[in-house]
């Protein structure tokens, strides 16, 4: 039988000597243990994957495999969960893959300052996410309701009425999506208050977030460990204040740092 | 209010797209041994797309912008 190529998966960079007990927990390919290669002051949390699985030919197809996708997707997060009851860490994106030890060294050596820089700027905080969504027909409805449109105010012309109607409709709509972007920047502004970074991100479509209503804020946030409490307080605060006029929070996390650690390169 | 994971951090709270929306749309790129284009966007929407059109219950095209809301679901 031919050995298999393996090659190395990375989930993120933690400091070296605060690596978390990573026992029990199963790698992306589940025949492999979790463990950390350490160079200098940083270590890398690995595991290994098959090459076959993993290379860049193979990935381009896996990634577009959705039961494949969402069994690597939540063996990643299960690891980095893990790794977040630590001080400090620095997430990679999904699927960074290295040939061998080395190449990892390598990696941990080259992008050593920028590494530190990161771990130190997230140390002691996680990244929490409140998304707020709306039912935009209910909040029309309602609009509608407090502002009825007059019927009937010109018998002569019922083409006038119909186009008085409509563009009192449209005023309406206008009206009610300026209120919604009013409020999503508030409750972002409010959140950002508490929060040590905290930043805006593509609301999710909501043909795949699953969740009723439109998403009209995606914020993350990055919160020290000892305000989470308080963070979670306010965003409540916030959705029950806006209960009632069909607007509601979801809060969710902690995540790790996954938009607060790329300020070298990505997403700025 | 809707909390999904708070003080908790189990991996099933969490959903499959909020996992990626961060772990493919953000995070670190360190550059491996085998690069990948991870960082085009095109390749993130295109599985979520897929995502949508796995799910069995829903027929194509009956979504659209105004369309209910449809559960990816997790089984």
């Amino acid at each position: 039988m031919t050995e298999m190529a393996l090659a190395w998966y990375v989930y993120c960079i933690v400091p070296a000597g605060e690596v978390p007990t990573l026992e029990g927990l199963a790698g992306v390919d589940s025949s492999f243990d979790i463990g950390c290669v350490t160079e200098g002051e940083l270590s890398a949390v690995v595991s290994r994957v098959r090459l076959e699985e993993f290379s860049a030919e193979a990935l381009k197809r896996n990634l577009e495999d959705l039961v494949w996708l969402e069994r690597v997707g939540f063996a990643h997060n299960a690891v980095l969960a893990r790794v977040i009851t630590g001080e400090a860490v620095v997430p990679l994106r999904l699927c960074t893959i290295f040939a061998g030890e080395e190449g990892v060294r390598d990696a941990l050596r080259r992008e050593r300052n920028p590494l530190l820089a990161a771990l130190r700027r997230v140390r002691g905080h996680a990244e929490w996410s409140v998304k707020v969504l709306v039912d935009v027909r209910t909040l029309e409805a309602a609009a509608r309701e407090r502002d009825p449109v007059p019927v009937g105010s010109d018998p002569q012309s019922a083409g006038h009425a119909f186009f008085a109607r409509k563009r009192l409709e449209h005023t309406a709509r206008d009206h009610v999506h300026a209120e919604i972007e009013q409020v999503a920047e508030e409750t972002h502004a409010r959140l950002q208050g508490r929060a040590a970074a905290a930043t805006r991100l593509p609301p999710q479509d909501r043909r795949v977030s699953g969740r009723p209503g439109q998403m009209v804020l995606n914020g993350a946030y990055l919160v020290e460990g000892s305000r989470a409490a308080e963070f979670a307080a306010l965003a409540k605060e916030i959705d029950a204040s806006h209960r009632a006029t069909g607007l509601a929070l979801e809060l969710s996390g902690p995540f790790a740092p996954y938009n607060f650690v790329a300020a070298w390169n990505e997403r700025t | 209010m809707t909390e999904r994971g708070v003080g908790l951090t189990t991996d099933r709270e969490v959903s499959l797209v909020e996992i990626l929306d961060r772990a493919l749309g953000a995070g670190v790129v360190l550059t491996g041994d085998v690069t990948i284009s991870l960082a085009d966007v095109d390749l993130v929407y295109l599985s979520l797309r897929l995502l949508v059109g796995s799910v069995g219950t829903i027929e194509d095209g009956r979504y659209d912008a105004d369309a209910d809301a449809v559960s990816i679901g997790r089984g």
